[in-house]
């Protein structure tokens, strides 16, 4: 992994389009800014690990599986 | 499926076999769904007649199919707030362009499914144009479905 030191208010760029700029230090934490085309996503990384586990694990289901699929609820 | 879209597609497909498709039903994901960049086109196979759950089927992997739900019949105060650049991207301007597939899993209890409200795969029902988007909400990724009665 490419390791850099930065300052508030400086920036990385990536690529053509994307620029990560540290915007502030707080405790703890690190407020970032991310510019990037919409076409490149931005995630927190423990999201992204979450949804794409779901969607793993949607496509692990196989048509045997559905006997317990609940039907449209009564009104 | 109709047949106004040109020539007949046809997917081969592990769970249904040989599917013949209108291209105009293929739903295009230029940025793929998460941890699956490479789904890049899906068609939508209902999974029986009562329109709930749906098989987004991937049109380049015949292996790959993901089980989904169309969320309201279950979870009727869902109100997915797309970003303004996902409506941008998607050229959503108004909600009824707007198809949501939630993902559904299934857990160890067979009778125990479970949809991602937080990470819902949403289309433009015009331009069969899709992403699959974190929505900034408190919801969960694992919403229980309702036991068959």
């Amino acid at each position: 992994m490419l390791v850099l030191s930065r300052k508030a208010g400086e920036s990385i760029v990536i690529g053509n389009d994307v620029v990560v700029t540290i915007i502030e230090f707080r405790g703890d934490q690190v407020r970032v800014g991310v510019d990037a085309p919409r076409s490149v996503q931005v995630y927190r990384r423990e999201l992204y690990d979450e949804i794409s586990r779901e969607n793993r694990l949607a496509a692990s289901v196989a048509p045997g599986d559905l006997g317990g699929l609940p039907g449209r609820p009564k009104q | 499926m109709s047949t106004n879209g040109g020539v007949p597609l046809v997917v081969p497909t592990d769970r249904f076999g040989e599917l013949t498709v209108d291209p105009g039903d293929v739903i295009e994901f230029p940025d793929g769904l998460m941890g699956f960049a490479m789904v890049t086109r899906a068609i939508a196979v209902p999974v029986n007649d009562d329109g709930l759950f749906w098989w987004l089927q991937a049109v380049d992997d015949p292996a790959l199919a993901f089980l989904a739900v169309v969320p309201w019949a279950f979870f009727a105060d869902y109100e997915p707030v797309l970003p303004a650049d996902v409506q941008d991207r998607l050229g959503i301007d108004d909600a009824d362009d707007a198809l949501v597939y939630c993902l559904v899993t299934i857990h160890d209890d067979p009778r125990r499914f479970t949809a991602n409200l937080l990470g819902p795969v949403v289309v433009n029902r015009r331009r069969r144009l899709g992403r699959q988007v974190v929505l900034d909400a408190d919801l969960p990724t694992r919403a229980e479905l309702p036991s068959p009665q």
